[in-house]
């Protein structure tokens, strides 16, 4: 399981690379712990409790600037796109060495709606650090969800020859190509995505919609009874999620979704499930089992 | 294979990225709508109007019809009144209101409206082929149909005449699926809701969080319903489900509405389902139809994603005089904009024609298409309110009370947003338009929960010719006729409905800019054809002949 940019920059935070930037207010040595374990906490997925591990820092005026972007972090995590906005803004305009990667600022604006603030925020990033293909994605994306095809294809061939298996990226290319009506090259764009990402249950629909329009019927019915199995375990695994996310998680819980999750095919994160069950019960029999075969990918 | 999701439970958000949508949500100019002071009753639903359970939340819906066949549109509002316990089943909120010239009265006491149980939506039909325009009323549990016995009065028909069920319905809409003359029936349902053992909230038991916040819990998780078609048989019910190919398996419905996407002059119903597929059922011109949503590219959004549909409106909104859908969603989805493709095949342009954008951080529900600034073409009116208070935390991007959106149309199937005389967001949900002042200026009832529906009065000003269909027995409104209208505008279409999208009922007349000299044509429900020239705006009545 590989970090995204985002997290990787916060992984950075804590150390790493020995790039760290310097807090605007010294930080105490407690206050130092609880700000790397907020790091840590996002970066194993563990968003709800970001917030209370910089409760504190918080609620300073300002806040130190490293917890206000890890704290917008972990709010685009849980959805809080409007705390994302403002957190990483405020995070990027006081430290503009942030900007290179601050993606989620950009996807955050996408998620609101606000399509000129994402554009401009992708721009300003990819200005600062042009190997951001996060940004030249995001910025093909909104393109691309306006109808400027031509303006899509340009940010998203930028994306993708820096991170040729970047598989959201891919999805966008191949919904580009279906939208410009270049049904082969929008296939294979999709093949590689769901062959690299079984449960994308979109990328499923659109090579559906793809193989229907190149009148390969009985594929495209497959492919959408394909979709409608990966949506019905997803929702089940949503639930599963909320179990975590709530606190009221059981072993079984997590046992359920390292198997939904086998059966998606998704062999990585059924491991991880698996691993993180047994973080939280160690002594749990359901998650004793030997991990399910890492995948070759 | 390199992916962006981190960890496991970054996986299901890393999975659903949301659709995107067009430019910021800049004002195109003032919504020709004025706020009208009215006396009506608050749409109370459960316990507070901020829903502590799932059943809560929703609200009622309201008719604008013309119940006492005397040319104006008079009211129902559908209230489901307090929380269904045990001990207090007794419901009987709803109220009946006689358009007086603009105003209206109340005339619930002795009217027959105010039945008992838990009720959520209305239909308007002649079930009984008297004439008169009768109401079916979705409940929790079996639902009830009301025969208008004339004056205002309606009488309770045992069983519903056979339609009563016994789920969860939400919406429901009477069209002659069979094209036998009578009026059918199709009902949308939700999920299973025991009163008596609600689920739980936030995070008693099992886990029900929203942005991290412990929420009322549903729809997912809860057991889904099935809708149900009852084929009128002479004034009863039999229920046709399954032979009529409405047999789509169970999901979370909460609006429906007939047309003719398939251009085939039958029925067709389209139902918007919360967080699972919407349903298009098109007709196979034999009386049976079958359910294609997702190979026509309306069940899901643009990229293929579950949307949680709540309200629809249909019309031509890009004029190329086939019908196009609008289905109102959840917070942080976009609204979808299905546009017909001819044949009843869909393409969401929600991003490229604006309506996603601006529509991406409110949660929609009633939902019209209208000619708002009379210039021709179709605007979009929809409802917003959040079903979580918890909306209102800092940081979600969005709020619980929410401003109703006027979206106006620049003739080519693109839209700007109109700045909204509203100052103060209201938690809306339903809505229905009519011309309930006849000034040939559409109006619109806005639900707002807990608190009286809002008038909105529609202040543009230009000449309309009103077209209003005289129909036959079973079909008094002539719902299902297509009219056309040709002027130096070109040609544009009206199709003749009740069905208001969500739990609603609207006022069946088209209302048409007038641009000069023009040639009407309409196409009644058994295709025959009328052609008619008028050379003045106004009203205009075309009676269906007798077969």
């Amino acid at each position: 399981m590989r970090l995204p940019v985002a997290l990787l920059a916060i992984a950075c935070l804590a150390g790493c690379n020995g790039s760290a930037p310097a807090p605007e207010v010294p930080l105490s040595a407690g206050e130092q712990a609880a700000l790397a374990l907020a790091v840590q906490a996002q970066r194993e997925g563990r968003s709800q409790e970001v917030a209370s591990l910089l409760a504190e820092l918080l609620a300073r005026v300002p806040p130190p600037v490293d917890a206000q972007y890890v704290a917008g972090e972990a709010a685009y995590t849980l959805k809080r796109h409007g705390e994302a906005v403002e957190r990483l803004t405020d995070a990027v305009t006081r430290k503009p060495e942030f900007l290179g990667n601050a993606a989620t600022l950009g996807f955050a604006h996408y998620q609101l709606g606000q399509f000129e603030e994402a554009a401009t925020t992708f721009r300003q990033i990819v200005a600062a650090r042009p190997s951001a293909y996060k940004a030249h994605y995001g910025l093909g994306l909104v393109a691309l969800q306006q109808g400027r095809l031509d303006e899509s294809r340009t940010a998203l061939s930028e994306a993708l020859r820096q991170q040729p298996d970047y598989l959201k990226a891919r999805f966008a290319w191949g919904r580009l190509m279906h939208a410009a009506g270049r049904l082969d090259e929008a296939a294979e764009a999709l093949e590689l995505v769901v062959a690299g990402w079984p449960s994308h249950h979109e990328a499923l629909f659109q090579l559906a919609q793809v193989r229907a329009a190149q009148g390969r019927t009985q594929e495209a019915e497959a492919l959408q009874a394909r979709r409608a199995l990966v949506y019905s375990v997803r929702e089940e695994l949503a639930g599963l999620e909320q179990q975590v996310l709530g606190g009221v998680d059981t072993p079984i819980t997590w046992a359920r979704m390292a198997q939904l999750l086998q059966a998606l095919g998704e062999e990585e994160d059924a491991r991880q499930a698996l691993a993180g069950g047994r973080r939280r019960f160690p002594a749990a029999p359901e998650l004793q089992a030997p991990d399910p075969a890492a995948p070759e990918r | 294979m390199r992916r962006a999701a981190p960890t496991l439970p970054l996986l299901l958000a890393a999975l659903a990225p949301a659709c995107g949508d067009d430019g910021a949500p800049s004002a195109a100019g003032q919504a020709p709508f004025e706020r009208v002071d009215v006396d009506l009753a608050p749409m109370t639903c459960g316990r507070d109007a901020q829903g502590e359970t799932i059943l809560e939340v929703n609200g009622g819906g309201l008719a604008l019809f013309d119940g006492d066949d005397d040319g104006d549109q008079d009211l129902l509002l559908v209230i489901p009144g307090a929380y269904p316990a045990r001990e207090a089943r007794s419901g009987g909120g709803n109220r009946l209101y006689r358009n007086d010239g603009g105003r209206f009265t109340d005339v619930t006491a002795g009217s027959g409206v105010d039945v008992p149980g838990f009720c959520n939506g209305v239909a308007v039909g002649d079930f009984d082929a008297d004439g008169r325009r009768d109401l079916f009323l979705t409940r929790l549990g079996p639902d009830a149909l009301l025969r208008n016995a004339g004056g205002l009065r309606f009488e309770p028909v045992p069983d519903a005449a056979g339609a009563a069920g016994d789920a969860w319905s939400t919406s429901a809409v009477f069209a002659d699926v069979d094209r036998d003359g009578d009026a059918d029936l199709f009902v949308t349902t939700y999920l299973a809701f025991d009163p008596d053992d609600p689920p739980l909230h936030g995070l008693e038991g099992r886990a029900c969080l929203w942005n991290g916040e412990p929420v009322m819990c549903g729809p997912q998780g809860l057991p889904a319903q099935a809708d149900r078609y009852w084929r009128n048989t002479g004034g009863r019910f039999a229920d046709a489900t399954e032979a009529a190919g409405f047999d789509a398996p169970p999901a979370y419905g909460l609006g429906c509405i007939d047309g003719d996407w398939n251009a085939d002059g039958w029925p067709d119903v389209y139902v918007s389902n919360d967080s699972m597929p919407n349903a298009l059922f098109l007709s196979r011109a034999d009386g049976t139809v079958r359910e294609v949503g997702l190979a026509a590219g309306a069940a899901l959004s643009g990229r293929g994603r579950e949307q949680a549909g709540m309200g629809i409106a249909a019309g031509d909104a890009d004029g190329d005089l086939d019908e196009d859908l609008l289905v109102t969603n959840f917070s942080m989805e976009p609204n979808s904009f299905y546009v017909n493709q001819g044949g009843g095949t869909f393409l969401d342009l929600s991003d490229p024609s604006g309506l996603g954008g601006p529509s991406r951080p409110l949660l929609g529900w009633g939902a019209a298409f209208l000619d708002a600034d009379l210039d021709g073409d179709r605007d979009l009116l929809t409802a917003n309110g959040h079903v979580y208070v918890q909306a209102d935390r800092a940081g979600s991007g969005t709020r619980w009370a929410q401003p109703e959106v006027l979206y106006l149309n620049d003739g080519q199937g693109r839209f700007r947003v109109a700045e909204w005389p509203a100052a103060v967001p209201v938690p809306g949900r339903a809505l229905a338009t009519g011309d309930i002042d006849d000034d040939g200026v559409l109006d619109v009832l806005v639900v707002r929960l807990g608190q009286p529906p809002t008038l909105w009065r529609g202040t543009a000003r230009a000449p309309t010719l009103v077209v209003r269909i005289a129909g036959r027995p079973g079909n008094p409104d002539g719902c299902g006729t297509r009219l056309l209208l040709t002027d130096a505008l070109g040609t544009r279409s009206h199709q003749v409905r009740t069905s208001g999208g969500y739990q609603s009922a609207c006022d069946p007349r088209a209302f048409f800019a007038w641009r000069g000299a023009a040639t009407l044509e309409a196409v009644f429900p058994d295709g025959r054809r009328v052609t008619r020239a008028v050379d003045a705006p106004g009203r205009l009545v075309l009676e269906v002949p007798a077969p």
